[in-house]
């Protein structure tokens, strides 16, 4: 190894089987950017409840402009307790979903507040540099840390049962928005993931989506990480097929 | 594709865990019971079809039985496919506080994971409880899962104490007042079919928030009132 980290990101969104069935569009989306000194992925949920018709171009929206603001912003990302990244996502999500509401020609909002909530979506995004990842999430989905000692939850909700999530359609969306700094130990290879909840949701418990963590950690060290990115449809697919039949959007980032 | 192991551990389809809560008070004897096990026996087989359009939910009903106590009517977990209706009779008070104990122990037991469906709870009353109705209901929110189900109430009849109903389900929206035996069986049919909604991501308003209210079924004017 010459001493320079590498970073690499794949991913990959398929509809769920629910969807499938009921010929609903998959309401996941999922943004990646790998360059020579960073990496970040960015996977978002849209609600696609009945009131959350236009979740999908919510959750594409909010990738792409976390995306866009964490590449921006990563010299300043290592203060987390910054409040102004998440006031950032969250305002300039919402202006772009007023644009892209009024450019559909879709019904003017009848009240003063606009009605978010037609977009609503949740948000995972993450950036991994040389010496930390940052992460940061609002609502419902799952990330880990995984190196060779093992895969471990990142931002976890210690209590989540239910359906009801945080989103960014809420107002002050930024309240709900938690962060964390993951410093790197030493040079050791690791891996980054994210998920929509679809992904966890597949599993009998906690444990089988952790082991996703390490399956995942030994087939790239072991066979590469090609192997991952030319399977991980599939696997996607299946999962959701014999597990919760929900869109899955899924990223991972590696670097040694 | 390589045929290889899915990464991860064991698969499974979410849990949808179905509670029919019944009074069987003597108010109820006569038509009112008659017609509620009629119902409730008229919603396994579209329950069932609901399953199988949907693999990736696996539907559970329990019911219990409140009179001067509560029992469990139907005490495992049943699958769907395998659940059938055994009729109830009707006598004595209306304990409908020592019912939601008795859901409560067993929300209790639920692990605190995604991975369950809320479950949603359909209570059928035509009276007023009897006993300690908000001992029973503070227990049922105290836990997780029961802050979270999807709440319903059907009121069968008019001595129904509809404050108590709303306090059960926290939306006015959700206490459906059955006046006639064509309602009841109306309303129990739609509460069944609740299953397809608690799927969906709600958004700051529980998880009753999913629920499309426009699809109760409405009393005409014309329908009379029996009860």
């Amino acid at each position: 190894m010459s001493g320079k980290a590498k970073f690499a990101a794949i991913g990959s969104v398929v509809t769920g089987a629910i969807h499938l069935r009921n010929e609903k569009p998959c309401q996941d989306a999922l943004f990646l950017r790998a360059e020579k000194d960073f990496a970040i992925a960015c996977v978002a949920d849209g609600h696609g409840s009945d009131k959350c018709p236009y979740s999908d171009e919510g959750a594409a929206a909010a990738v792409k402009i976390a995306a866009d603001i964490l590449a921006e912003m990563l010299p300043n990302l290592g203060d987390h307790k910054d409040i102004h990244l998440p006031k950032r996502i969250e305002s300039e999500w919402k202006k772009q979903i007023e644009q892209v509401h009024a450019a559909a020609g879709r019904e003017a909002p009848k009240g003063a507040e606009f009605p978010y909530i037609l977009y609503g979506t949740t948000l995972l995004a993450a950036a991994c540099v040389k010496d930390f990842i940052f992460a940061l999430q609002i609502g419902d989905g799952n990330m880990l840390m995984v190196d060779k000692k093992g895969a471990r939850p990142i931002l976890a909700v210690a209590e989540n049962v239910g359906e009801d999530t945080e989103s960014l359609c809420l107002a002050d969306a930024w309240a709900f928005v938690r962060t964390q700094i993951i410093p790197r130990s030493g040079r050791a290879p690791a891996l980054f993931l994210l998920a929509t909840d679809g992904y966890a949701n597949s599993f009998a418990d906690s444990s089988g989506f952790l082991k996703v963590g390490t399956d995942f950690f030994n087939i790239w060290q072991e066979e590469g990480l090609d192997v991952i990115a030319e399977n991980l449809e599939g696997w996607l697919r299946k999962s959701s097929d014999k597990g919760s039949g929900d869109d899955i959007a899924m990223g991972v980032m590696t670097w040694q | 594709m390589n045929e290889r192991n899915l990464p991860g551990g064991e698969m499974s389809s979410r849990i949808l865990d179905f509670f029919w809560i019944a009074d069987c008070s003597g108010s109820m004897n006569g038509e009112k019971i008659q017609t509620l096990n009629y119902a409730i026996r008229q919603t396994i087989p579209d329950m069932r079809k609901e399953a199988d359009a949907n693999p990736n939910a696996s539907i559970m009903v329990r019911a219990v039985k409140f009179n001067d106590g509560a029992q469990w009517h139907v005490p495992t977990a049943t699958v769907i496919d395998d659940f059938d209706w055994v009729d109830l009779t009707a006598g004595g008070t209306t304990a409908m506080g020592k019912a939601l104990e008795l859901v409560a122990g067993e929300l209790k037991q639920f692990p605190t994971d995604t991975k369950r469906l809320p479950p949603v709870l359909v209570l059928l009353t035509d009276g007023q409880p009897t006993d300690d109705f908000k001992k029973g209901l503070d227990e049922l929110l105290a836990t997780p899962w029961g802050k979270k189900a999807v709440r319903i109430a059907i009121a069968i009849g008019k001595d129904v104490d509809l404050a108590v109903l709303e306090q059960f389900t926290a939306n006015a929206e959700l206490v459906l007042e059955a006046k006639n035996p064509q309602l009841l069986v109306k309303f129990i049919k739609w509460a069944s079919t609740v299953v397809k909604n608690v799927s969906a991501p709600s958004v700051g308003e529980g998880t009753a928030g999913a629920i499309d209210i426009n699809t109760i079924p409405v009393a005409l004017d014309d329908d009379d009132e029996i009860w």
